[in-house]
């Protein structure tokens, strides 16, 4: 299986790499010089960025399929408040994830009923399910506002690793779940562009005509993406439920699914970069009190993830031809 | 035969017009199937839904005093409504009423609380809206902006100028604007003189009303008579036959733009200067959370009025009561949370029969030409 | 008979309990199974078993090598990525003695498969069945009908292999449809279909690709934006995990062997329009496709191109491939087909060997000889220049020269028609003329105003009119009704407007003139332009045009898919126009309409005119000629007349 990770894929990617390394580099040397603690910051940032790069991973796969899903922000919320229902009913965390991911999905097959075979205008109705999420999270989270959460997913160092100055504390040293998102990022990553099924995927949002003469059922795939979108939103809402915060409460899951959306775009359909850019997102969130400090408020800095995507879409439409976004996302298929 | 179908054992064809029956019919319709498919979720948490229903009802329009907090509620959703419903006839995606709302509702606390203006006089209030309807309307036209010249979607920038603005807004409540003696974020009262007039014993703010209603009654001319209105229908219905027609598109993305950035900025004053009398969070609608802001819902009205100025009017008194009916329902225990997911299962479903519409049922052999 | 097929690999049929096999051999280029037979060690086996196990299976010793792929609809192809069968010689010899045994597949090499008895004496059977079947594809007595028009009239069509068959016609001939029929796009009304002696029913692309027929089409079927290597691999997929690589190995393995340099990870997008054909091509051959149907490739190639694919085709036809070959284009079919059958509105004319075919023949046979004179044309005389178009050069979609150095004239009260097989450079003509297309080089000049590259509107006030040729798109707004489709051009100035209103009352007066002036048969003028028929569509856009006596009216195909009836209004119209003093461009691929409405006729053929002629001087078979490139000069000097000057 030559030229699978060759060479070239390295290439590509150098320059991040290198960066990235850089950073880590910058930070560990400050951290050491001046006592500041660069580990903490990092490790807030990845456990920021986690239930982002979740819902995005979902999101991706949904709009690369042809579909975009608006109601990120409903089915996250959900998810949250089915996480802690479901850990509260079985005892046992596990039991909040397998309820998140099923309400995730079935909130996700509604619309996807709606869009694909009923052919509903996308924007309004991902609209419609954002509002739908966002009020059944409510309703059922009623009586378990502000309940205290004993059963939720604590730290797991791994021994040794966890143990680097500042890598460590970024990488090393969460919950099972964020060691989980690592492994979906990849798997995720390896279905799309090693394999049969995420070839269908992509090519079905690029030119469903195509894929459709090609023997792919367009529809099906369709329907696939979209679940697989809300299930992530539900795991993403329920991380927020069970490892974030934990507990319940009104409005938590704070917009974090239009960050979700922005990231999606704004990761140009990509898993990978998608996972940095969470990282970026994350980072706001976390260096939030760092910079207060500094004096800038912390709202200004607030608006920085959005006012990023809004100058790093205008620089990509404008100095490249061609976007990246599917060809035919956002229009339903109709086969003559 | 083209276009026929067989479903359920009736005999479906395609329609080949609108009719503007069956548009009112679906969207009743799916309005009363997102009542009924709502009703589980309600009996599951232990609610009857008859009841609950019906004391929405009542607390809408059962009585005078009902239907004036109704219709308090509906001045700023007929605002965005009638400005979402022209975006949406030029088929311009424009999500960003949130944020518009936000923008016009801090320019008119800046001239209530801080400008030089604090005499009472109606400069005042003047000021206040046409700085208000000015901060929406750039608000609105920088997206358009964005939109054509550069070419980013619509419904990104929208919404992400609906988060910065909420950012925004958070900023100036936490920190420069915020009350000094409290740890809330609110900022002070705006002073009497700033306050909108009201009909006597209610909170309808009326020139916003007012302003409202003829914004409706013009748009709805300019769209059917004028030719900006046709301008504007052509580019929605037929991207390429307009640039054929030497329609500008530059020139009708700005125009809808401003104009709804404009409603909704005039929407934001109206609740800062007629209702709340302080900015705070959710001054846009959002502060009871879950019923998601006037924005959203305003969409959702647009859409009911199947994107006709007229229709959304009508349809935003109707969904006011909806909203005012969800709020009394704290005192029964249950929350505005309610009314979010009849809308959002409302839309939804709307748009889903919006297919139906597409097909009229044939009773009697007809023969086809 | 084919010695080529005979004397190399046998066809081996096996069946199992549930699926059926045929595994073919194939021509060089394509991947085949190999059947190795191992030794597997004593002088018996080697001497005595060996050999008859080869005489078996008609294996030669070498080892020729076939690919085997599952398919539930019976013959496959071979797909490139598979590997090798291997039978152990001591199974080969069990097969009398376990007639249980069943035939399992695997991609391993070095596993072990079996085959019953039975199945490979089925596949004895059948191998001398398909190799004593001289026509590979046999189409008989085709009919296809769509609403209103007979696209297949009772076709007969057959195809040997090792041919160039080509398949001629004009637009509209049935051409594509017949090969729709064939490759499963479409299914026939009546007809039979035999590939390789067997009567079979194709229901889908699955199925024609499954029979090892693959269809190169006029629009590629690729992923604009993906790469090469995963284009092939959505056609193709070898497998669920790492399509793409394992694709890219086989594809340069191919495309080196085709004599061709494609890099497998260069995107669609960023190929020209030879290299998408080749990578078009490539995709159908590694989909194991041994009969080819080529739609036109021609269209989308420089004369380069076109020489490059004519010598690589007569290659393939060499090594055993079937090509079908379907084409408007005399030179091409004279090139390089070895038979050449022609279709005339759905019927077949004539079937004959290339070498026996002439030019003159070939141009007669497909457009016919009636030229029907139906309409009375009043003698005017024509008046002053309206359009002069100079050296005019224009782009198509492609950045190819669509319109390569176009000059004409045209003037008051005179029809001008211009003939032209579809993808001549009508269209980029057409569009540049009306503002909607950038002028490259040369200009254009209404009444002696420049107009080179002038916006739509600036045209239009200068009198010049479109009627488009697609014209449910940007022609009329469906979903208005019709009074608002006809103020399209003309909303914005007065009398149908004022200031900022528009004045209703005028503009649904002005609607109730025009559409009985031009016949539109609609109910009100209220009603939805979706509801009228294409025919009433057309003359709602003609009466919109031309109001107002426009200068210059550009007709583009405006008798197209019009019910008889419209066809006479439409042209009434026109001639109307005509004799009120306005100039009007006629382009149509309806020869007949053309010869009977112009005065002037100019031919286009790849970009440039090929003469402009009287029509009521011309025989329709030299118009023929003309169309397919042959200069105007060149047409007269065979019967040695003057030549009329436009």
């Amino acid at each position: 299986m030559t030229g699978l990770v060759s060479a070239k894929f390295f290439r590509r990617k150098r320059v991040l790499v290198f960066f990235t390394i850089v950073v880590l580099i910058a930070l560990l040397i400050t951290s050491i010089e001046t006592g500041f603690d660069a580990g903490s910051l990092l490790s807030v940032t990845m456990i920021s960025a986690t239930p982002l790069i979740l819902g995005a991973i979902g999101e991706i796969y949904a709009e690369l399929s042809g579909v975009m899903n608006l109601g990120v922000e409903g089915m996250m919320s959900t998810g949250a408040i089915l996480g802690v229902v479901g850990a509260v009913a079985m005892a046992n965390p596990w039991g909040g994830i397998v309820l998140s991911i099923a309400g995730g999905g079935f909130l996700a097959l509604a619309y996807g009923i709606v869009v694909i075979k009923y052919r509903g205008m996308q924007v309004p109705a991902g609209l419609g399910l954002f509002m739908f999420g966002l009020g059944l999270s409510g309703i059922i989270g009623t009586s378990y506002i502000g309940m205290p959460l004993p059963y939720n997913f604590p730290k797991i160092p791994i021994p040794v690793l966890a143990d680097i100055p500042v890598i460590g504390k970024f990488l090393f040293n969460h919950d099972i779940l964020v060691y989980i998102t690592y492994l979906l990022v990849f798997i995720f990553w390896f279905i799309l562009y090693k394999t049969k099924m995420g070839l269908y995927i992509r090519s079905t949002g690029e030119d469903p005509g195509a894929a459709d003469s090609a023997g792919v059922n367009v529809f099906r795939i369709r329907y696939l993406c979209v679940i697989l979108g809300g299930v992530l939103a539900g795991l993403a809402g329920a991380y927020l439920s069970l490892a974030w915060t934990p507990g319940w409460n009104e409005g938590m899951v704070a917009g974090r699914g239009w960050i979700v959306i922005s990231l999606t775009i704004f990761s140009l359909w990509g898993p990978a970069r998608a996972f940095l850019g969470a990282l970026l997102f994350g980072g706001v969130y976390a260096g939030q009190y760092l910079l207060q400090g500094l004096g800038i408020p912390v709202r200004i800095l607030g608006m920085l993830p959005y006012a990023v995507t809004i100058i790093a879409l205008s620089a990509v439409y404008l100095f490249r031809k061609r976007l990246g976004a599917p060809t035919a996302l956002g229009e339903p298929y109709k086969r003559e | 035969m083209l276009g026929v179908k067989e479903k359920f054992g009736v005999r479906l064809e395609k329609r080949p017009a609108p009719s503007l029956r069956v548009d009112i019919g679906i969207s009743i319709l799916s309005f009363v199937a997102a009542l009924v498919a709502c009703s589980p979720i309600l009996s599951l948490l232990g609610y009857n839904p008859i009841d609950v229903y019906s004391e929405m009802f009542k607390d809408a329009f059962g009585g005078f005093a009902a239907i004036a907090r109704t219709l308090t509620k509906a001045i700023p959703l007929i605002l965005v409504s009638a400005g979402a419903a022209l975006s949406f006839k030029a088929k311009i995606w424009n999500i960003g009423a949130q944020g518009q709302m936000i923008m016009g509702a801090i320019a008119a606390t800046w001239v209530a609380l801080f400008s030089p203006f604090q005499n009472g006089s109606g400069e005042q209030i003047a000021l206040m809206l046409v700085l208000g309807i000015l901060a929406g309307l750039a608000w609105g036209a920088i997206c358009g902006f964005i939109n054509e010249k550069i070419g980013v979607n619509m419904v990104i920038t929208t919404l992400m100028f609906n988060a910065i603005a909420i950012k925004f807004l958070e900023y100036l409540l936490h920190g420069p604007w915020k009350m000094p003696a409290i740890k809330y974020p609110y900022t002070d009262p705006l002073p009497a003189s700033s306050w909108l007039p009201v009909i006597s014993d209610t909170t309808i703010h009326y020139p916003t009303l007012i302003a409202g209603i003829a914004s409706v009654i013009l748009l709805y001319l300019v769209l059917k008579r004028y030719k900006l209105g046709y301008e504007i229908r052509v580019f929605g219905e037929n991207r390429a036959a307009a640039k054929y027609a030497g329609i500008s598109s530059f020139k009708v993305i700005m125009i809808v733009m401003s104009i709804s950035g404009a409603l909704a900025g005039l929407a934001g004053v109206g609740e800062v200067a007629g209702l709340h009398h302080q900015l705070k969070m959710g001054v846009e609608g959002s502060g009871a959370v879950y019923a998601a802001s006037y924005g959203y819902v305003a969409l959702y009205i647009a859409w009911l009025g199947k994107c006709n100025p007229l229709g959304a009017a009508f349809a935003s008194f109707l969904i006011a009561g909806v909203l005012i009916g969800g709020e009394s329902l704290l005192v029964m225990g249950i929350q505005m949370a309610v009314v979010s997911v009849i809308l959002g299962m409302a839309l939804l479903l709307l748009m889903a029969g919006v297919y139906l519409s597409e097909y009229k049922i044939v009773r009697r052999r007809s023969v086809e030409k | 008979m084919d010695t080529r097929w005979a004397d190399s690999e046998y066809i081996v049929y096996t069946s199992t309990a549930t699926r059926t096999h045929v595994l073919f051999q194939a021509p060089e280029g394509q991947p085949r199974l190999v059947v190795k037979i191992l030794p597997t060690g004593s002088a018996f086996i080697h001497l005595v078993a060996a050999p008859v196990a080869a005489f078996l299976l008609r294996a030669r010793s070498t080892g020729r090598t076939f690919g085997v792929h599952h398919t539930t609809s019976g013959v496959v192809p071979l797909h490139p990525a598979q590997k090798s069968i291997t039978i152990k010689l001591d199974h080969a010899l069990k097969l009398a003695q376990d007639p249980n045994k069943k035939y399992f597949y695997n991609n391993s090499p070095t596993k072990k498969r079996t085959m019953s008895k039975a199945s490979l004496k089925n596949a004895i059977k059948f191998s001398d069945k398909a190799r004593s079947s001289e026509f590979v594809v046999q189409m008989k007595g085709i009919t296809k009908s769509f609403p209103g028009v007979v696209a297949n009239d009772h076709i007969d069509f057959d195809l040997k292999r090792g041919e160039i068959h080509a398949l001629l016609g004009e637009n509209g001939a049935g051409k594509t449809t017949l090969m729709k029929i064939l490759y499963g796009l479409y299914q026939k009304d009546e007809g039979e279909i035999y590939v390789r002696g067997e009567k079979v029913n194709i229901k889908s692309p699955h199925d024609a690709k499954a029979l090892g027929i693959g269809m190169v089409h006029q629009m590629f079927e690729q992923v604009y934006k993906h790469s090469v290597a995963e284009n092939i691999a959505l056609f193709s997929p070898p497998g669920q995990l790492f399509p793409v690589e394992k694709v890219k190995q086989r594809f340069v393995e191919l495309s080196k062997k085709f004599g061709w340099d494609i890099d497998p990870d260069a995107k669609i997008w960023q190929l020209s329009a030879e290299e998408r054909q080749r990578v078009e091509i490539l995709k159908v051959i590694y989909q194991g496709s041994n009969i080819l149907i080529f739609d036109e490739p021609t269209s989308v190639l420089t004369p380069q191109g076109k020489s490059e694919l004519m010598k690589w085709l007569k290659k393939m036809r060499d090594e055993g491939y079937a090509i079908i070959f379907i084409t408007h284009k005399l030179d091409e079919v004279l090139e390089i087909s070895d038979r050449v059958t022609v279709l005339r509105k759905g019927k077949k004319i004539k079937e004959i060997a290339t070498s026996k075919a002439t030019k003159e023949a070939l141009a007669s046979w497909m457009v016919g000889r009636e030229v029907l004179f139906k309409v009375k044309k009043k003698v005017v005389r024509k008046g002053k220049r309206v359009l002069e178009v100079k050296d005019l050069q224009v782009l198509g979609d492609r950045g190819e020269k669509a319109v390569n150095g176009v000059s004409f004239d045209i003037y008051e009260k005179e029809i001008f028609g211009l003939a032209g097989v579809g993808g001549s450079g009508q269209k980029e003509l057409i569009e540049a003329l009306a503002g909607l297309r950038k002028v490259e080089s040369g200009k254009f000049l209404i009444d002696g105003i420049d107009l080179t590259n002038a916006s739509p509107r600036e045209i239009t006030e200068k009198g010049v009119f479109y009627v488009p040729e697609d014209r449910e798109i940007s022609g009329v707004i469906l979903t208005m009704s019709v009074k608002e489709n006809l103020i399209l051009r003309d909303y914005y100035r007065p009398p149908y407007s004022r200031k900022f209103a528009l004045d209703w009352k005028f503009i649904k007066q002005d609607a109730h003139k025009k559409i009985s002036q031009y016949k539109v048969a609609t109910p009100s003028i209220e009603t939805i332009a979706s509801l009228l028929s294409g025919g009433n569509l057309q003359k709602l856009i003609l009466a919109r045009e031309t109001s107002g006596k426009p200068r210059l009216l550009i007709a583009a195909y405006p008798t197209r898919g019009l019910d008889v009836g419209s066809v006479e209004d439409v042209q009434n119209i026109l001639l109307q126009l005509r004799e009120t003093g306005s100039a009007i461009f006629l382009i149509s691929e309806d020869l007949d309409t053309l010869m009977m409405m112009s005065d002037r006729l100019a031919v286009i053929c790849g970009g440039r005119l090929t003469g402009i002629v009287d029509p009521t001087e011309m025989k329709k078979e030299e118009i023929g000629l003309m169309m397919a490139g042959t200069m105007c000069e060149e047409v007269l000097r065979a019967r040695g007349k003057r030549k009329i000057r436009g």
